[in-house]
């Protein structure tokens, strides 16, 4: 063996060392830089080169093998496990995400409208572990990048939802929650400012929100990352559009009901009873539609009154709706 | 990282030349090493060594593709190709590289340099 040939076979045992990994991954790299490491002599060769000094100066060409494994490892792509290997991860994931989809199925049920707090807590902890799972999506770790960024992030969320909370926050539908925050508005007030309050477990949803910007910022292709965020809004607007028509059609019956309790009351002066209610009222679209005359005033000076419905969908869970307007859910 | 009158000024742009070199035609690594060497006035002579890590790097962004291919003389190779997203990515750097040039033409216009 000519001292070439031995200097062109150390150069490729030391990269494979020094790239380490899978033997396949190291292989292919070693058999694209020798095909072109031979392409290239082939040319100078072609071009009255010396055999032997054109092997040398292509090595040299190439630079340290430690060097090249160094600047190749953090781009390359990892090599795909063995096949039981990434059945059984990919089964893992799929669990994750089945699961996942139950909870918020679970949860979402427990209000009225979606709970964006609840849902991020639910995604922070098992998108970034089914993502982990799935094979080939996530396989570079950059902790001064991934952390550092991740944390910007959070703090810049944490910043915003301290700057919500102390800015006055007018909407319709305020005057529950400002009482619900434990300061009343007057009575007819169409908008209310929101009640400036800290709990420290407020910033859990946050956590879990950079926990999942964090596994977005590992994902190594563009492409899966996109993919990463059609599966996280393919896990949750399902089950929205199940929810919102339900409760679509549970507004519309609350109103077909208030209509109906109204006309009794303005006919009779009193409130008609439970039993009236069952027995007489006709459903638009629901059935185990339960009715409650209540002994208060709503702020209008009418009476008051309220109805429950078990959710079709997940029968432990209701809805329910108050004389004055409020729509709420039970778990 | 490349041989060139300005390393610097060579190495914000690799990207979009590769691009473009690969969006011209499919490509082996050597290949686009001695093209670049033919094309680019000798402004982009790559070190080879530094030339693979930077092709890894477009493929995990997904802007090229390899793929190994037996040509009919020759011996095998691994050819890289642009994507559609590379494509994409090509339009856009491209669009930025000639706005920045026509703004520093245009300064070097005004003081007289052109």
């Amino acid at each position: 063996m000519s001292n070439v040939e031995q200097r062109v076979q150390a150069f490729f045992a030391s990269l494979e060392r020094a790239l380490g990994g899978p033997h396949e991954q190291s292989d292919a790299v070693q058999a694209e830089l020798r095909a072109d490491l031979e392409a290239q002599v082939g040319d100078a060769v072609a071009a009255g080169a010396d055999r032997d000094a054109a092997w040398s100066d292509a090595l040299a060409a190439m630079g340290e093998p430690e060097a090249l494994a160094r600047s190749m490892r953090g781009a390359l792509p990892p090599s795909m496990p063995r096949a039981w290997a990434r059945n059984l991860r990919m089964i893992g994931a799929g669990l994750v995400v089945a699961w996942t989809m139950t909870i918020l199925f679970q949860f979402r049920s427990w209000d009225y409208g979606i709970d964006l707090r609840m849902t991020s807590i639910v995604l922070g902890v098992h998108l970034p572990l089914a993502l982990l799972l799935w094979p080939g999506v996530i396989w570079r770790w950059n902790p001064l990048f991934y952390t550092g960024s991740s944390l910007a992030f959070v703090f810049a969320l944490l910043l915003l939802e301290v700057w919500a909370r102390n800015t006055t926050i007018t909407y319709e539908g305020g005057e529950q929650l400002a009482l619900a925050g434990g300061e009343a508005s007057a009575a007819g007030s169409a908008a209310a400012p929101l009640v400036p309050s800290w709990d420290w477990w407020d910033l859990v949803p946050w956590l879990c929100a950079g926990l999942v910007a964090l596994t977005f910022w590992m994902i190594q292709r563009r492409r899966q990352r996109w993919l990463a965020l059609a599966l996280m809004v393919g896990l949750v607007a399902p089950i929205e559009a199940v929810y919102q028509v339900e409760e679509g059609f549970f507004r519309a019956e609350a109103q077909h009901a208030a209509a109906w309790v109204e006309a009794r009351f303005e006919e009779r002066g009193v409130l008609p009873t439970s039993e009236e209610f069952a027995q007489e009222y006709e459903a638009l679209w629901l059935s185990r539609l339960y009715y409650f005359p209540g002994e208060g005033t709503d702020p209008d000076g009418s009476p008051s009154w309220s109805l429950q419905w078990s959710r079709a969908t997940q029968h432990s869970s209701g809805l329910g709706y108050h004389s004055d307007g409020t729509i709420w859910g039970n778990d | 990282m490349m041989k060139s009158g300005n390393p610097d000024l060579a190495r914000s742009c690799t990207d979009l030349v590769l691009l473009t070199l690969l969006q011209q035609e499919p490509m082996y690594g050597y290949q686009i090493l001695t093209t670049l060497q033919d094309r680019g006035n000798g402004e982009f002579r790559f070190k080879q060594g530094t030339l693979y890590p930077v092709l890894y790097r477009m493929e995990r962004e997904g802007w090229i593709e390899a793929t190994w291919e037996d040509p009919p003389e020759g011996k095998r190779r691994k050819v890289y190709r642009v994507t559609p997203d590379g494509r994409k990515e090509h339009g856009k750097r491209a669009a930025q590289w000639l706005r920045f040039n026509d703004a520093v033409r245009s300064i070097l216009k005004e003081a007289g340099h052109v």
